[in-house]
């Protein structure tokens, strides 16, 4: 299911709820095979390399 | 939690991510995600990035934008709720929860053009995301308090201490540059 940027721009228009599942739809097929918060995560995954230390929790 | 306002979410799992997918409808409607991505483990559990975005077209997502639609409250039930998911699938995880605008101000978008003269002695769009979520956190407490624990690690941390990453338990007075989630085992 393909939505060209024209029909992107309708969808948004329209706001109607099935517009909107499509777009729901779209946006659930365009981004699952990405990975969403490449930054993010980086700047994560640095953080805990330092060796995060944890109060006790149990 | 089921009495709170919340959006309608969509899973869907990808490698080491979970993903809810849901329609911020304010004054716009907005396809946001919220997604959990495995970046670490701790004491032998996992820990999961939580990290939370519009999807823009073509599938780019941003996790700057300030949408301002009116419902900020209702993102903020919904993105907690996906939490509640989220330790259905990982029991055991720890989950880690930082802003898009906590890092070095230098690298914010605005600071080469920023006039604002509110940004004199430190730039006032820095932390306001952790900010937001810690004080969400803080007005819930009580409540949210009987399901999860909560830790914090203190802002104004400084490389020269013993244990610059030490979190320590949430405390509703306390000023957090990020924050810890997992569930309380006693509960």
């Amino acid at each position: 299911m393909a939505l060209d940027k024209k029909s992107w721009a309708r969808a948004e228009g329209k706001e109607t709820d099935e517009a909107l599942q499509q777009k729901l739809r779209l946006a659930i097929e365009q981004t699952r095979d990405k990975e969403l918060f490449p930054r993010k995560v980086a700047e994560a995954k640095a953080f805990f390399a330092h060796g995060v230390v944890l109060p006790p929790t149990k | 939690m089921q009495n709170i306002d919340q959006y309608p979410l969509v899973k869907d799992a990808e490698g080491d991510s979970l993903r809810w997918y849901f329609i911020s409808q304010g004054e716009r409607s907005i396809i946001k995600v919220v997604d959990y991505s495995l970046i670490s483990s701790v004491e032998g559990r996992p820990v999961y990035n939580l990290a939370f975005g519009d999807i823009e077209e073509g599938g780019f997502v941003n996790d700057r934008s300030r949408s301002n639609n009116g419902d900020i409250y209702k993102i903020f039930n919904t993105i907690l709720f996906t939490t509640t998911l989220f330790f259905d699938h990982v029991p055991d995880a720890l989950v880690f929860v930082s802003g898009s605008d906590s890092q070095e101000v230098s690298e914010l978008p605005c600071r080469n053009t920023c006039r604002d003269k509110r940004c004199k002695s430190a730039c006032r769009l820095l932390h306001q995301r952790i900010n937001a979520y810690s004080g969400f956190v803080r007005r819930n407490y009580t409540a949210l308090a009987t399901k999860y624990l909560f830790l914090g690690w203190p802002k104004g941390k400084v490389l020269d201490e013993i244990n610059p990453y030490a979190f320590e338990p949430f405390s509703p007075q306390g000023d957090y540059q990020a924050l810890m989630v997992l569930q309380d085992a006693k509960r």
